[in-house]
């Protein structure tokens, strides 16, 4: 397995070590005189008032520091065979919880009772054990010193005071030596998925995260990562968690952890989250815009890891997904392994959103089916991030401080100019007060890539009904991808039929859009801004380049090369940056083939 | 499923149905074999079959494409009222997305239904965070409805409403829209042209 690969793993599959009962070097109480215990000694009631205690390890004769030496009686050629620990520990539900990881160091072995039963025995004979029943091994080398972790199934603990009582027994009387330690703690699993972050807004979002086993799932946040003193949780037990938390201020920032009632999952100092601007406020944005990266595979690792290297400190406030997420049909596990297992760590910090691609619905055009991506993704159906409620996860729309977002399906939903979806976004701009305006979907209106959207329905089809609505209501910038490739448009306006119908008027600026070269496109920064040009993108490229013609009139450039889109927005500005992996590996280094600016000022007519 | 989607594909919508009937008899709940079932009796001039399914999917799981396609079918058959009865139970009271209310007010407004289409606007703009779209559009239907007064009444309204908005949300592109409808509103009080 490559290194990367193998860091990635265990990452996300990481068993995170839950609340600590016993640690490692904790006090017991123990008897070392050598006696024949029997089996009373074991119950939870037992008397063991009057035996000594002492920091652990307990033993004699090892080599590795012994925190209390214990007794092997008069004659080291005749040591004690049997010597006898116990300590009590606290649970307050042991209905909530999967049981306790055990990881106990012995030389040479041991059985270990809780609440007077046997839960495990280790380098022990089988049958009864006495208090003269030798180990069925010499721990010797590494073995002195290793810790054996075990599992204790809840149906041995009860609520309250618990007991754990340790035998531990010599392989032989002349044996030089004898260890004793061993921690206790909560097992709750681990986490398999994400954490993520959902439907972010200026005063919250959801945090969502799936588990290797169902617990009630618990977030607990504060403002530092030491200090997490709020928490909200789930009702009932499950693997797929989703809790929201609101009430929060604008722009501020909150570390978080997840688990659930007993322990911390996942959470250190880069398990947190920044609520958005209020909506209206200035605050410069950085969204990183992927598309069709789905693949898994060297390409994607590239472009995510030249983003990095481009992005360096500046962690992005926006993750957008253009569709084809996951290949090859949009299933969990393609999702775990393309999304999850790919951007662990910005998705922990960075809202996604996303829209639906072809490769999501493994190429079906059924409005209604029952797709994974839906699962995968907590998207707004009633406005809760801002904008006009769809009543829908397909299309919707949110508001990040002074920029409006706008999703649509252009795969399973009603194109028509009368249907359900064109209804609600002409809504949607109608009452939509932000200066920028971004929308995005899959299927790109102009593309002479691995697509062509002279053609293809779904493409002629938005480019049609959707983009005139758009123009009307002042969009700036339009994301797709589905052609595999980068292309870039002039500043555009009323281009609704094929390629061969552009005509000069309808590029509102011709030009590279480059302050450097013939200027940033410009708009207005106030007023009714109806129909002064936006630029659509194709950004399909961050998994796999797929060539095509890329020869389409609309664009100012067209590249069969890997990348993703980095879009800063300030108050009157839009830079837009297309962000190259190169170098050895792939993504080692980056390169930007295309820049380009929209710049507002001045007054609509 | 994907042989009644080849189904209609090929332009067998009635075959499809029974297909998915199947289907649904051993999953009645089964959302996505409901609303295939209703396109494909759609497709086959079977408009009742075609919007009862859809009624029980939107029991099942509302969406505004479901409830668009029933409203269609029903209209096309004379029972407007039927079809705003069926957009205006599709989701719940208060969750009733934009396009819902825009598709019945357009029932409305071809019915000449003015007054209901005026208690819709009126519920939009006590529940919603933008109510200005529906102040405009509330002036423009008193105006098509023949009530002069009450529409400058209203495109007066909604002059105040913007005047008192903040700058940046006044000066946006959608409310400068609106500033603009009510002032050719009350400068030309003549019907407005929809």
């Amino acid at each position: 397995m490559k290194p990367c690969i193998l860091f990635i793993l265990l990452l996300i599959s990481h068993a995170f070590a839950g609340k600590v009962l016993i640690p490692r070097g904790a006090e017991w109480k123990y008897l070392d005189d050598g006696s024949d215990q029997e089996s009373r000694w074991v119950a939870p009631d037992y008397d063991d008032s009057k035996w000594a205690s002492g920091v652990a390890p307990l033993g004699y004769g090892d080599k590795d520091g012994i925190g209390t030496k214990i007794s092997f009686g008069a004659n080291s050629s005749k040591k004690f065979i049997t010597s006898y620990f116990r300590r009590r520990f606290t649970i307050e539900d042991p209905s909530s919880i999967f049981g306790l990881q055990l990881n106990l160091r012995r030389d040479d072995g041991a059985v270990v009772y809780v609440n007077g039963r046997e839960v495990r025995r280790s380098a022990m004979p089988k049958g009864k054990v006495r208090f003269n029943t030798f180990a069925a091994t010499t721990a010797a080398g590494p073995a002195e010193t290793a810790y054996h972790a075990f599992s204790v199934p809840p149906k041995f603990l009860v609520a309250g005071e618990n007991v754990i009582a340790v035998e531990v027994h010599q392989a032989a009387r002349s044996s030089s030596d004898i260890v004793f330690d061993l921690d206790l703690s909560i097992d709750s699993g681990s986490v398999t998925r994400g954490p993520y972050l959902q439907q972010a807004s200026d005063t919250g979002l959801i945090i969502r995260w799936r588990s290797s086993r169902p617990v009630v799932g618990v977030v607990r946040y504060g403002a530092s990562a030491g200090e997490l003193t709020h928490s909200a949780s789930e009702k009932k037990a499950t693997t797929e968690h989703s809790i929201s938390i609101g009430g929060l201020p604008p722009s501020s920032t909150w570390f978080y952890s997840v688990g659930d009632p007993a322990s911390t999952l996942a959470g250190d100092s880069s398990f947190r989250f920044t609520t958005s601007p209020a909506p209206g406020t200035a605050e410069d944005t950085r969204i990183w815009v992927l598309g069709d990266c789905g693949t898994a595979n060297r390409a994607q690792f590239g472009v995510r890891d030249a983003f990095h290297r481009f992005t360096a400190g500046r962690v992005p406030d926006v993750m957008l997904l253009l569709g084809d997420n996951a290949y090859n049909t949009g299933t969990q596990d393609e999702y775990q392994a393309a999304i999850f297992n790919t951007y662990p760590t910005t998705l922990r910090r960075v809202p996604v959103w996303s829209t639906l691609g072809n490769h999501e619905t493994g190429q079906s055009r059924d409005f209604d089916g029952d797709y994974p991506y839906f699962d995968v993704f907590t998207l707004p159906t009633r406005g809760e991030a801002g904008g006009e409620p769809s009543g829908t996860e397909h299309y919707y729309s949110f508001d990040r401080g002074q920029i409006h977002f706008v999703c649509l399906d252009s795969m399973t939903a009603d194109r028509s100019p009368g249907g359900a979806m064109a209804t609600w976004l002409k809504a949607d701009l109608a009452s939509a007060t932000a200066p920028w305006i971004i929308a995005f979907w899959h299927h790109p209106p102009y593309t002479k890539g691995s697509h062509d959207s002279d053609v293809e329905k779904e493409l002629v089809e938005m480019r049609k009904h959707m983009v005139p609505i758009l123009e009307a209501g002042g969009v700036d910038l339009v994301l797709s991808g589905h052609s595999h490739c980068y292309e870039r448009s002039f500043l555009l306006d009323r281009h609704y039929g094929d390629s061969s119908s552009l005509t000069p008027a309808m590029k509102k600026d011709g030009g590279s859009g480059r302050p450097g070269e013939s200027g940033a496109y410009t708009k207005p920064l106030t007023g009714a801004r109806g129909h002064h040009g936006a630029v659509y993108t194709v950004a399909g490229s961050s998994g796999k380049r797929s060539g095509g013609s890329l020869n389409h009139p609309a664009m100012f450039i067209s590249l069969n090369e890997l990348g993703s889109m980095v879009l800063d927005v300030g108050a009157d500005r839009l830079d837009a940056t297309f962000v190259n992996p190169t170098g050895k590996p792939l993504g080692s280094k980056f390169s930007v083939m295309d820049a380009f600016t929209i710049q507002k000022k001045g007054a609509g007519k | 499923m994907l042989r009644a989607k080849a189904l209609l594909v090929l332009k067998r919508p009635l075959e499809a149905a029974e297909l998915l009937g199947a289907v649904l008899r051993a999953h009645p709940d089964h959302v996505p074999a409901l609303s295939l079932r209703a396109r494909a009796y759609a497709e086959g001039g079977k408009s009742e079959q075609a919007v009862a399914d859809c009624r029980r999917a939107l029991v099942l799981r509302a969406d505004p494409d479901t409830a668009f396609l029933a409203a269609d079918l029903l209209v096309a058959g004379g029972e407007s009222g039927a079809a705003i009865g069926l957009l205006d139970s599709s989701f719940p009271v208060g969750a009733r997305p934009a396009s819902i209310d825009g598709r019945a007010l357009e029932i409305e407004i071809a019915g000449g239904k003015w007054d209901t289409a005026l208690a819709r606007l009126d519920q939009r703009i006590a529940n919603s965070k933008r109510p200005e779209v529906a102040m405009a559009r509330k002036a423009e239907l008193l105006e098509m409805a023949g009530r002069h007064d009450d529409s400058i009444s209203a495109w007066k309204s909604l002059e105040s409403r913007l005047a008192s908005l903040a700058p940046s949300v006044r000066d946006s592109h959608a409310m400068s829209l609106l500033a603009e409808k009510a002032r050719k509103a009350l400068n030309l009080p003549k019907k407005t042209t929809l």
